[in-house]
């Protein structure tokens, strides 16, 4: 791979450039400007999702070569962002369908993905254990519902943009984003109630 | 759509800023991740297209090389045989013409490869050989000269093919040669011929007719009251031995004449016309010597020298080998130089009790069911030869009779096909019960044979044909039990032993 890509490339600008080298269409948008905007977007639906942290990584690197490998077919009828966070439902969808069939570990809340945010150490604290609280929610709802829930509700994309990254009509994903937030405002209650 | 509580939109904006975030190294590294994937798979691909195209173009070259090497080997065999023959018979002329002087009225019997309408033909008068090239897979070569045309067209007849294929042709001929057929083409080339007289001559020096009748018996192998002569597979020697005595070789002054034209055991015979009898001479793949018959001591002792000087004089001739019969040699120089050392050591005096007898033990070229002994063999005498000949089963009877032979631990998978695509070739023509007489041929010889599997699935097949489902059945699950990942059992999985 060293010799990648090859002596004589018009543009070895960048080692994701060889996807211009392909021939893709005109209107496909760059690889490295939509990694650059995505890869965040990708990052954090993965582990919404339920990924694993310690495959976060491998499981970010297969959503961008899966975009690579279909770059060409994007006809920009969706935004890049609602297109790369499908394939992301995808992927997570996969990996946890591994571990549903090989449990190794069970599943957890992704601690490690917590970061420092430079603010009050009591406003980190209440943020991280409402984001716990969230990841337990999501743990326990349908995977179906729980793709629209993250799309709609931590990702904030419409209904539209998350119909058209999951191929599904747009009413089956408004039912199932209903059928979500009741869930988890009945959960809320609980936890509210849990708590006092 | 139902909004959520103020509690619950309050958890969900604080899950939301609290959301993990992709540090900027640790993108980076995905990216490089990402390059290097899709580089390998570019790569890969790339290697895999190259791989196929490649395999494509070596399997098309070695495929047009095959064929074009045939070709040339084919017609370059063809060529060099014809000016070989042409020039082993201009050079024995010459010899002949050198050494009859001198060795008359020598009597006895010594190896050549005139005949005797050879002899009875002017000396400066060319010979006209008649060759038959074989040029397919599945015939041998087969020249129909009758026996007046034999007679008319003085010259030694050729037939030359490639070895391989005269081996399986004498293995898988039909038996299709009465033996009194035979007798007749006996006593019709060698009464019949112009030379009488030397016939007669040859009867006196030690060649007596009710041998070569015998000699024909050992032929055909069977009692006398047996009208059909089996097709067997004896020693090159052997058929060389019995089908010289057939094709008019007379033993006569100087020298005893094995023909280069032989008749093959198994070849057609029809005596439509008793005094006019026709036979389809084959090619005997022999590389051995004729060995003429004649009783030791009888031979006297200019004979021998006369014969000597013969030899000499025919391998002086550049590029010409002594031939001494056995049309196998003709089709290669080399060949001819191999058999010309073994010719000679014949000659000497110190092999007593084989004057004459030049059987030669050159194996063939391909081993046939009968060479599976590579060892040499031991020099043996007609009658000796006759009476094995008689005793031995058939190598491969094509009958499917009673007689079968001991199995063959290390027969080469060249008989194996033969046997198996003779009983494919049976089932793919619908006589299954034939199919199954060859594959009980194939067990019997072939226990551990390498096409043993093949040769199971064919005779499930056979069986279902047939009718005999249980059998069939018994067969499969015994094939499966012993090779149940073999494609060929697979194949099995739609026959009615599966059902």
């Amino acid at each position: 791979l060293t010799d990648w890509p090859p002596a004589g490339h018009p543009e070895p600008v960048h080692a994701l450039s060889v996807a211009d080298a392909r021939g893709s269409e005109a209107s496909a948008p760059d690889f490295d400007a939509l990694y650059d905007d995505t890869a965040d977007l990708a990052f954090r639906v993965l582990a919404a999702m339920g990924v694993r942290e310690a495959e976060l990584d491998d499981a970010l690197q297969d959503v961008f070569v899966v975009a690579h490998r279909r770059l060409g077919e994007f006809r920009g009828d969706s935004k890049p962002s609602t297109w790369v966070s499908g394939i992301a439902v995808r992927v997570a969808h996969d990996y946890r369908r591994r571990h549903t069939r090989k449990p190794t570990e069970p599943l957890h809340p992704h601690e490690g993905v917590l970061r420092a945010t430079g603010e009050a150490p009591d406003v980190t604290v209440i943020r991280s254990e409402a984001l716990k609280s969230v990841q337990a929610f999501l743990e326990q709802l349908a995977p179906a519902q729980r793709e629209v829930f993250v799309l709609a509700e931590l990702e904030q994309q419409s209904a539209p943009d998350i119909a058209a990254s999951l191929g599904a009509p747009l009413n089956t994903i408004y039912s199932r984003l209903r059928l979500a937030r009741a869930h988890f405002e009945a959960w809320a209650r609980a936890h509210d109630g849990a708590d006092r | 759509m139902s909004d959520l509580s103020r509690r619950a939109t309050q958890m969900l904006d604080e899950a939301r800023a609290s959301r993990p975030a992709l540090d900027r190294r640790r993108k980076e590294r995905v990216r490089q991740a990402v390059a290097s994937t899709v580089a390998t798979t570019a790569v890969a691909a790339g290697a895999q297209a190259a791989q196929t195209v490649g395999a494509t173009k070596s399997v098309a070259t070695a495929w047009v090389t095959t064929t074009v090497g045939k070709v040339v080997l084919g017609v370059g065999a063809a060529v060099v045989g014809s000016g070989l023959t042409v020039g082993v018979m201009s050079a024995r002329r010459a010899a002949v013409a050198v050494v009859r002087p001198a060795v008359e009225p020598a009597v006895g019997s010594r190896g050549g490869t005139f005949s005797a309408a050879d002899e009875a033909r002017p000396t400066n008068t060319a010979p006209r050989p008649v060759e038959a090239v074989r040029a397919t897979d599945s015939q041998a070569a087969q020249v129909g000269i009758t026996q007046e045309d034999h007679a008319a067209q003085p010259g030694p007849v050729t037939g030359r093919t490639t070895e391989d294929e005269r081996a399986v042709d004498v293995h898988t001929a039909p038996p299709r040669v009465p033996r009194d057929a035979l007798v007749a083409a006996a006593d019709s080339a060698t009464g019949g011929t112009p030379s009488d007289e030397r016939a007669k001559n040859a009867a006196t020096a030690g060649t007596p007719s009710d041998e070569r009748a015998e000699k024909v018996n050992a032929t055909g192998r069977t009692p006398s009251d047996e009208r059909a002569a089996k097709l067997t597979a004896t020693p090159s020697d052997e058929r060389v031995a019995n089908a010289s005595t057939v094709t008019g070789q007379v033993p006569q002054a100087g020298r005893a004449v094995p023909s280069r034209l032989v008749v093959a055991e198994g070849s057609r015979t029809e005596a439509t016309n008793p005094g006019r009898p026709t036979a389809d001479v084959r090619v005997a793949p022999s590389r051995a010597t004729t060995p003429a018959v004649e009783p030791p001591g009888e031979r006297p002792s200019g004979e021998r020298d006369g014969a000597r000087r013969s030899d000499a004089l025919a391998t002086d001739q550049p590029g010409v080998a002594p031939v001494r019969g056995g049309t196998g040699n003709t089709g290669s120089p080399q060949d001819g130089s191999q058999e010309a050392a073994p010719g000679r050591q014949l000659d000497l005096p110190a092999t007593p009790g084989r004057t004459g007898s030049t059987a030669v033990s050159t194996p063939p070229l391909f081993p046939t069911g009968d060479a599976r002994d590579s060892s040499p063999r031991p020099e043996r005498t007609s009658s000796s030869r006759a009476t094995e000949a008689r005793g031995r089963e058939p190598a491969f009877d094509s009958t499917g009779g009673s007689g079968r032979p001991p199995p063959e631990p290390a027969a080469p998978l060249r008989d194996e096909l033969t046997v198996l695509r003779l009983a494919k070739a049976q089932h793919d023509a619908g006589t299954f019960a034939a199919a199954l007489a060859s594959l009980d041929e194939y067990d019997t010889r072939f226990p551990a044979g390498v096409m043993a599997v093949e040769s199971q699935v064919l005779r499930v097949l056979t069986l279902c044909e047939l009718g005999r489902q249980p059998d069939a059945r018994a067969v499969l699950v015994a094939l499966h039990r012993k090779s149940s990942r073999s494609p060929a059992v697979t194949r099995l999985k739609t026959s009615c032993a599966a059902e």
